[in-house]
């Protein structure tokens, strides 16, 4: 990850680990709580999409989405008591090479944390190329998707066909109980510092056990907890750093 | 630009979340206010909430009547039957309110902050972070005061279980979107402004826009409100009225003849007009589909004089685990039994009839009634639940039924229905199918009658009558026949059960 300088976020919502380019587009829906219902909205993402451009997307109950055997996309959830909401990747034109390399799992690594499932993945650009119909890859793109869904979503759920809602002005906004803010606005109002700091993104990391060579490391929340096999405790309470640890190990054990 | 750019502060909410926050260092966090009151010492290792201890407790807590309730992981809904235990807001001796957060969970597929049921004091933490939960299981167990307790334990009473009308409601299809609200497509507002229309009866079509690109505005709506009041206190009252009080009353509730009901009383002057709207209009939309179906119906009387018998069992139990058991789980449970031998009534088929589908789990629909109309909510996966479970759900889906607060995963994926009319009476119905279930029954009221028994003497037997309805198209009377032979098997001696759990 870090060799192909990709940056590393954590989410709130849990779940696998995905990989983000300009080719794959993210969807997010928010409801209340009762309303939370993840199937509801990749049908309609599926349908949306194979009636669009004549495509033949399923759901399974693990709420991934397939052409044939291939994942296109995957989803997490996050429910709080006023509230909940379900997203989910949808690879278009994703590097495909480079997601491969970087979610593969490293074995020399043992933990509690819940079991990653993996599946192969594919993108839609992936899926077309080998079809006849390679005309639809110039038209499958993810601005055109985001256009065609958005349109889709506003027909569905407010009720007037074309909808531009294109500011949230403030009658609006004296409308909701919560604070809605634009887009764009997020990095001054959210806690940017928060989520890109080492506790967040790191110091929830389960315990996990990592060998390196004969020497055992056990890391606990991002931070070195124990060690076995070597004496030197210097890197005991330090953040885990794959490589500093490597080159410390080097230096004793050549 | 056409996409929507608003965004609600979920994540917002989830960072200002915890009153006192536990960290696994010898520090302990908590509030200033709670750090005057309480303090605090670890014992042993760093790992277990369970070891915090606090002194000067429970100051604002009479330590004379108080009852330690188990707070257990409700269903989170998504088919999700157990989580991860990320992080815990709260240690013993912790005081904590109704809606605080209390844990961090997390399943494959959704990271669920868990909020508090009751106001009290923690008394116990069952779990470690890492540990598995499964959905039913106690999280923490809190005092709460006796007032309190009663709201949270109901006590154990006659059965009644939560019954309604011949008529049922049909699962709404999970293979489509919801469809559009069905209003004029030409009106461009915003939801809230069509909410407020709708609360106050207003044809959108009426109001005069002036938003940009002919956009009605919440100005424009409550001017046109103010102006046609004023209009109509100037005219005669007429038959027919634009905003009759009595129509923003939820429709269901004419349907309904729970005594409570004050609508249509015998002194009413003139005809009332009230629209059609909300679930009882999905009622109409839903059994008018139902009818498509050719259906039979097939009856029955079952001996429920050893089921009565356990009567005295029933509310030692329901005591035990404090929750409400009544006849309504067992029959569901052996109902569900029945099911494992006779796959083709627990099914579904397509709209077309061209396909049956086999459904693994028996997600079973109990018919309810509620202020607020028909809802067939489903308990998931009964072949995997023990009686007392069944009945814990029945209760936590009649509460939320009450107050409307039904998820959409509750009223949907049902593969099999049960009415309990006989609750509020009767014997024989003709239940309509949940399109595209192939199969309901209905039971009716136990009553005393007289029966012979093997001696050939008359005794007073509890006999109860059956009801059930089947997709002609798919099943024949036999079939249904002999499942209610197995069912009433069951019934009819209850011990049999034994033998077939696993």
């Amino acid at each position: 990850v870090i060799s192909e300088g990709v940056d590393i976020a954590r989410r709130v919502s849990g779940g696998g680990t995905v990989y983000h380019d300009l080719g794959n587009v993210n969807f997010s829906f928010f409801t209340d709580k009762p309303s939370h219902c993840p199937s509801r909205n990749l049908t309609f993402l599926s349908q949306t999409l194979n009636d669009r451009y004549g495509l033949e997307i399923d759901l399974n109950e693990r709420h991934d989405l397939f052409i044939g055997q291939n994942k296109i996309s995957g989803s997490a959830s996050r429910i709080i008591r006023t509230g909940s909401f379900h997203h989910c990747t949808l690879l278009v034109n994703s590097d495909l090479t480079t997601l491969s390399g970087i979610l593969r799992g490293d074995t020399s690594i043992t933990s509690v944390a819940t079991a990653s499932l993996p599946s192969p993945t594919t993108s839609l650009h992936a899926v077309l190329s080998r079809d006849v119909m390679t005309r639809q890859r110039d038209v499958i793109t993810p601005s055109s998707i985001i256009d065609h869904v958005s349109e889709e979503f506003l027909g569905l759920y407010f009720d007037s066909f074309p909808a531009e809602v294109d500011t949230w002005d403030e009658e609006c906004s004296q409308d909701t109980e919560k604070n809605v803010i634009l887009v764009e606005d997020i990095p001054d109002n959210i806690s940017e510092p928060h989520h890109q700091s080492f506790d967040w993104i790191f110091g929830k990391t389960p315990k996990f056990t990592k060998q390196f060579g004969k020497v055992r490391l056990t890391v606990e929340k991002g931070l070195v907890d124990e060690i076995e096999g070597f004496d030197q405790h210097e890197i005991i309470g330090k953040r885990y750093d794959p490589d500093e640890i490597a080159k410390i190990l080097q230096k004793v054990n050549p | 630009r056409r996409t929507l750019k608003l965004l609600p502060t979920l994540h917002r909410s989830y960072h200002m979340g915890p009153r006192s926050h536990v960290s696994y260092s010898n520090v302990v966090l908590t509030s200033p206010s709670k750090r005057a009151r309480m303090q605090t010492e670890t014992l042993g290792s760093s790992g277990s909430c369970t070891m915090y201890k606090s002194r000067d407790l429970h100051t604002t807590v009479p330590q004379h009547s108080a009852t330690v309730v188990p707070f257990k992981l409700s269903d989170i809904g998504e088919g999700i039957a157990e989580v991860t235990i990320k992080e815990w807001y709260v240690s013993v001796g912790d005081e904590v309110a109704q809606f605080d957060n209390i844990c961090e969970v997390q399943s494959d597929k959704a990271t669920v902050t868990i909020t508090c049921r009751y106001d009290g004091v923690v008394r116990a933490v069952h779990f470690k972070e890492e540990d598995i939960c499964k959905v039913g299981q106690a999280l923490v167990d809190i005092e709460v005061s006796d007032e309190e307790a009663e709201n949270v334990l109901p006590s154990t009473t006659e059965p009644e279980a939560v019954p309604e009308s011949v008529a049922s409601l049909s699962a709404a299809p999970t293979a489509t979107p919801p469809p559009p609200p069905p209003a004029n497509r030409e009106i461009l507002t915003t939801p809230a402004v069509r909410k407020l229309a709708a609360d106050k009866a207003v044809d959108l079509s009426l109001v005069p826009a002036t938003g940009k690109g002919g956009r009605i505005t919440k100005d424009d709506l409550l001017n046109y409100i103010a102006s046609s009041h004023e209009q109509q206190e100037q005219q005669e009252p007429v038959v027919r009225r634009e905003q009759p009080t009595i129509a923003t009353i939820p429709t269901a509730q004419f349907w309904n003849s729970s005594p409570t009901s004050q609508l249509i009383s015998a002194t009413q002057q003139e005809d009332t007009v009230v629209e059609i709207k909300g679930i009882a209009k999905v009622m109409v939309k839903t059994m008018t589909a139902a009818q498509q179906v050719p259906k039979f119906t097939y009856h029955d009387e079952y001996s429920m004089d050893n089921i009565v018998g356990l009567k005295t069992m029933m509310k030692k139990l329901g005591k035990e685990h404090k929750i409400k058991l009544t006849f309504m789980p067992l029959l569901i449970k052996a109902a569900s039994q029945a099911l494992t031998q006779f796959p083709m009534i627990n099914a579904h088929v397509n709209s077309d009839c061209t396909q049956i589908t086999y459904k693994a789990s028996h997600n079973i629909g109990i018919a309810t009634d509620t202020p607020h109309g028909l809802m067939v909510p489903n308990i998931k996966n009964v072949q995997n639940m023990s009686i007392l479970d069944i009945a814990g759900e029945l209760d936590r889906l009649k509460t939320l039924s009450e107050n409307n607060k039904l998820s959409t995963d509750d009223v949907t994926g049902g593969t099999f229905s049960l009415s309990n009319v006989g609750a509020v009476g009767g014997t024989y119905a003709s239940p309509m199918l949940v399109v595209p279930e192939v199969c309901i029954g209905a039971f009716g009221k136990i009553q005393t009658r007289p029966a012979f028994n093997s001696a050939g003497e008359v005794y007073a037997s509890n006999t109860m009558c059956v009801s059930w309805s089947g997709d002609h198209r798919v099943l024949d009377g036999a079939t249904v026949a002999r499942y209610s032979n197995t069912l009433k098997r069951f019934l009819e001696d209850p011990s049999l059960l034994l033998f077939y759990l696993k």
